[in-house]
């Protein structure tokens, strides 16, 4: 993988399913000067249907789950899901929680996951370049 | 009023209601929303553009945490602990140790109460950093926020040097800390707090001058003296409309009794305490100075000594099983007092934890502060309490109401900002 | 007026509702300075009036949290409340208790007396089945999918049933 799988601006939705913010932080940071992924024309956006990438956070709890479903299904194909951080992963610390219905890939197709608790920004931005990847071979499902 | 409609996502009950004439509407807001960075819902009723009423559901970030706490060793809850909020999760995991030194009566070596101070105090810079930077981009002043996020780097670095971690520390123990401060670490410590010093200056120029930044907050969002008291408002939120409370004042942990520390109010830089969102907003600034000072202070006094009471795990384990007792912590947390309950009762886990975040006692007078106020300006208050949900939610509700993608709300909040600029040129 | 002396005050007032009271002192720093936590068993008919005299002596009580606890037959309801704040190393933590039948929990509010106990009422009425006499319904706390359902209980109407162990292992609790 390659700067020269790059070929268009790659716009990125975020959904909280019950995060305890330590990623969530941490995706914005890699927004801001430092790591500043907007020079890729990377770009969190505030609607699920101008999104190529959801970035999914946290366990999801029971609350969350129907709309993560949605959100999901508002996201116009292709469309790429990043799981960010080790709750979505596996649902980490809370894994016996009787208000947990994840971890994310038992309720969506998920195709990459950044582990960590949370995860270094560096490695945010590696799981969304392998996203996007992964997108410029893929077509729109008929 | 006709602007606003236009703005207005189009949803159903809003539509019936415009039909029926009627001039109120009701508006929710998240759980899913731009201009909140974490789940909460806020349904808004308006007038025109004045709020009327505001309902606030939670509960969509409720992991059920207290009850998975009771469910394992204390040891193995104090990583539970951390990650109830990954903002501050030094005090969470802080105030679990106190509680439960409390209930076991185990004293804490002095040099590892200090430790614990410094890093709660950087843990306080960089969560005010980051709300100033928020508070900002939600009026669309994004050039600040990127530079406040900037500069919080530099204590996210501190903090990994110091712990291994930039966000998730793991440093906190039953009976102390885990890792030591050396001297060359105090050093680079040090250097970072004359970054800081630095930064204040900057801040102070920005938030106390500019223009914008004043007229999108100034006399907005207020909250009395009075409600902050009868609805129990704590931290940064009650200080600035006057009420000094300060658990780091009122009643001292850790280091904080030999630091004559005075709870501020905002009239520390300003001339008035008004309570409105420009007071919130300073207020955080003050503190991050406040900060500076403390841990400059700590490194000077730090005592020699060892850094935790009992340095083996399964010793400490097998003595917190024979504990039967309750104990029960205050902690100042960067956004206000956060309460740890835990009872022990001679077994593996505790019987009962329960975590009370400042921001659950903040969202009494968030209804107060809304009502009243322009719609354009509910994200900007809503942020000015810097509501923590993860913190607040790990208890609590569900919705039934529609749930709605709307940049729209943050659009009006920005386009206000420009209204405003342009006015004045 | 100083610590010891509001402590004093404050055991004064209790002694009238209950011989239940025990103050204890934890010490922090190099000063040792003195931290007083007061804990104090009533009788849950007498709450409302306990607070509305806590509130005499100290205007505008600050009321942290309630807690609680499962006890088999009893739910033992905890407030906590920081008195003599916003002053330097004056503030005294205050826990009353109180223990509530399984059979009947009920208990009446002091939301009148502090608007701001309305959302730890709230909580406790869902995650216990506590009945806070004068409380304003709504405001349902948990998914509707978990209706009836006490999580903090410790009986049949606990979450245990509802405990998951999606990783799959040994616990070692």
């Amino acid at each position: 993988m390659g700067i020269d799988a790059l070929k268009r601006s790659l716009w990125v939705f975020h959904v909280n399913a019950g995060s305890c913010n330590g990623c969530d932080i941490e995706i914005v940071a890699a927004l801001t000067p430092r790591y500043d992924v907007e020079r890729f024309g990377i770009k969190l956006v505030g609607t699920p249907r101008h999104a190529d990438v959801l970035l999914v956070t946290g366990p999801v709890t029971r609350q969350m789950k129907d709309k993560l479903l949605r959100v999901y299904e508002q996201t116009p194909e292709p469309k790429l899901v990043v799981v960010v951080g080790n709750c979505g992963s596996t649902c980490g610390v809370f894994y016996e929680s009787y208000n947990i219905e994840g971890p994310v890939d038992k309720l969506i197709p998920v195709d990459v996951y950044v582990h960590g608790c949370p995860p270094r920004p560096e490695a945010i931005i590696e799981g969304i370049a392998k996203a996007w990847a992964k997108l410029e071979k893929t077509k729109v499902k008929k | 009023m006709k602007r606003v409609h236009q703005n207005l996502p189009k949803i159903s009950t809003m539509v019936k209601r415009m039909a029926d004439n009627e001039k109120k509407v009701n508006i929710p807001i998240g759980p899913i929303h731009p201009a909140l960075k974490e789940p909460v819902q806020i349904e808004v009723s308006v007038s025109g553009e004045r709020v009327t009423d505001v309902n606030i559901t939670l509960g969509h970030v409720h992991r059920g945490i207290e009850w998975v706490g009771t469910r394992r060793n204390p040891i193995q809850t104090l990583y539970i602990a951390e990650r109830v909020c990954g903002i501050c999760n030094i005090c969470h995991p802080m105030a679990f140790c106190i509680a439960i030194e409390n209930a076991a009566n185990i004293a804490v070596p002095e040099r590892a109460e200090y430790l614990r101070t410094i890093f709660a105090e950087l843990e306080r810079i960089h969560s005010h950093l980051l709300f100033l930077g928020v508070a900002a981009h939600e009026m669309g002043f994004d050039s600040i926020l990127h530079y406040t996020w900037l500069t919080r780097e530099k204590v996210l670095d501190v903090v990994e040097m110091l712990t291994g971690n930039r966000i998730t520390k793991g440093i906190m123990m039953i009976g102390g800390v885990r890792r030591d401060i050396s001297d060359s670490q105090a050093e680079k410590i040090r250097a970072a707090m004359d970054y800081y010093e630095k930064v204040y200056g900057k801040m102070c120029n920005i938030f106390l001058d500019d223009k914008t930044i004043k007229m999108r907050t100034r006399d907005i969002g207020f909250l009395s003296k009075k409600d902050a008291l009868r609805f129990c408002a704590v931290g940064p939120t009650a200080r600035a409309s006057g009420v000094k409370k300060d658990i780091r004042q009122d009643y001292p942990y850790a280091a904080y009794p030999d630091i004559d520390i005075e709870a501020l109010t905002p009239e520390f830089l300003l001339k008035e305490t008004r309570g409105d969102v420009y007071d919130r907003v300073v207020m955080r600034a003050i503190e991050i100075k406040q900060s500076i000072d403390i841990v400059r202070e700590c490194l000077k006094e730090m005592p020699s000594g060892p850094i935790v009471s009992e340095p083996v795990l399964q010793k400490l384990l097998f003595n917190l099983k024979q504990v039967q007792g309750e104990g029960v912590a205050l902690v100042e947390a960067p956004r206000g007092e956060l309460i740890h309950y835990i009872k022990m009762e001679k077994a593996d886990a505790p019987s009962s934890w329960k975590i009370r975040a400042p921001t659950y006692a903040n969202l009494h007078v968030l209804r107060t502060m809304l009502i009243g106020s322009e719609l354009a300006d509910v994200p900007v208050i809503v942020a000015s309490i810097d509501p923590c949900m993860s913190c607040a939610n790990r208890a609590i509700i569900a919705d039934k109401g529609a749930l709605l993608y709307q940049e729209k709300l943050r659009e009006l909040c920005i386009g206000k900002t420009r209204r405003l600029r342009g006015a004045t040129k | 007026m100083n610590t010891e002396s509001f402590v004093n005050e404050l055991k004064n007032l209790l002694s009238n509702e209950t011989k239940d009271i025990v103050v204890s002192e934890t010490q922090h720093g190099k000063s040792k300075a003195k931290a007083f936590r007061l804990w104090a068993t009533i009788d849950p008919k007498n709450i409302h009036g306990v607070v509305r005299k806590i509130s005499l002596l100290q205007k505008d009580p600050h009321f942290s949290v309630s807690s609680g606890t499962d006890l088999g037959n009893e739910i033992e309801l905890l407030y906590h409340f920081a008195l003599n704040y916003a002053k330097p190393k004056s503030q005294v933590l205050l826990t009353l208790r109180v223990k509530l039948p399984k059979s009947s929990p009920v208990i009446d509010t002091i939301t009148d007396i502090i608007p701001g106990a309305e959302i730890s009422e709230k909580e406790k009425r869902e995650f216990f089945g506590i009945e806070f006499r004068g409380l304003p319904p709504g405001n349902a706390f948990l998914d509707e999918s978990l209706a009836g359902v006490h999580p903090w209980r410790k009986d049949e109407k606990g979450a245990s049933k509802f405990a998951k162990n999606i990783h799959n292992g040994e616990k070692n609790g």
